[in-house]
């Protein structure tokens, strides 16, 4: 009755969420100490006093986002790429059971549908820190760098996606060949 | 059609879930009339201090002549705040 892949999206978007909003709010925080900016906490949210001070702040403060969301997304791709288990090498599997940590090795449904997630906040931080610039609320390079992190995960996310396709067709091939194999061995 | 409506509520709940990062963005702004009080008193200061600078520098010229003085430059003073939006501003204190 329920969609499989809908509620997985699900799950897989609540951590992201959480973490994003966390740094969002912990590093307004922090950077109105560091600049020593004075702010009200209200019903609407963090308030400044004045424009400059809240361009400072929440210019960094998308930065800080844009970090996380960068490391979150080189932790997902190098699980991809290495640990993913249609292409993993057999002494890295060996390895990782070897020191129990047979967790890091991922099926493609988790691989993807947490790629779908990270990348959709990467795009969606993209088109927000692009209107926040264009309407003078952050400096453009947080915009700048933002897009290169999204642009980049997608490029590496794609390749993980060929290398996938690449490796299940050489699976087929395989097969084939045992059914020719088995034919003449009868 | 229960399937449809089932997918649809779950759909709507991941939206939310993508949505609630950029709820955090916007939850950070600034009061703007802050920032313009500051500007209109920063003009008061400085009417303030150009009519104290100009008093000074008329306390040698006759008591008729300082008060002929005076009077054009409150009347310039208003003119002045009138133009630049500040009317309601008392000069000179």
């Amino acid at each position: 009755m329920f969609s499989k892949l809908l509620i997985k999206l699900i799950d897989q978007a609540i951590i992201p969420a959480i973490v994003l909003l966390s740094a969002r709010i912990i590093s307004i925080v922090l950077l109105a100490m560091y600049f020593e900016v004075p702010f009200e906490l209200t019903k609407r949210g963090f308030i400044f006093e004045g424009k400059d001070q809240y361009l400072q702040v929440n210019s960094y403060s998308l930065l800080a986002m844009t970090v996380v969301l960068a490391i979150s997304l080189a932790f997902f791709l190098i699980r991809a790429h290495v640990f993913h288990d249609t292409h993993i090498t057999p002494k890295l599997t060996a390895t990782l059971f070897s020191l129990r940590m047979q967790g890091l090795v991922q099926n493609s449904l988790d691989l993807y549908t947490k790629g779908a997630i990270w990348i959709s906040y990467a795009y969606l931080m993209t088109i927000v820190t692009g209107a926040l610039s264009v309407y003078s609320l952050s400096y453009p390079f947080v915009f700048y760098i933002t897009l290169a992190v999204a642009v980049i995960a997608t490029i590496l996310f794609v390749s993980d996606i060929e290398n996938e396709i690449k490796s299940s067709n050489e699976e087929d091939r395989f097969d084939q060949n045992v059914t020719f194999l088995e034919v003449n061995t009868e | 059609m229960n399937k449809l409506f089932v997918n649809t509520g779950l759909f709507s709940i991941l939206a939310l879930l993508l949505i609630v990062p950029i709820v955090a963005i916007t939850m950070a702004g600034f009061n703007p009339t802050a920032s313009g009080t500051s500007e209109v008193l920063s003009a008061q200061d400085r009417a303030v201090e150009t009519f104290r600078e100009n008093s000074a520098a008329n306390e040698t010229l006759p008591i008729e002549l300082q008060e002929i003085i005076k009077q054009v430059e409150i009347e310039m003073a208003k003119e002045a705040a009138e133009s630049a939006g500040v009317g309601d501003l008392e000069i000179g204190n």
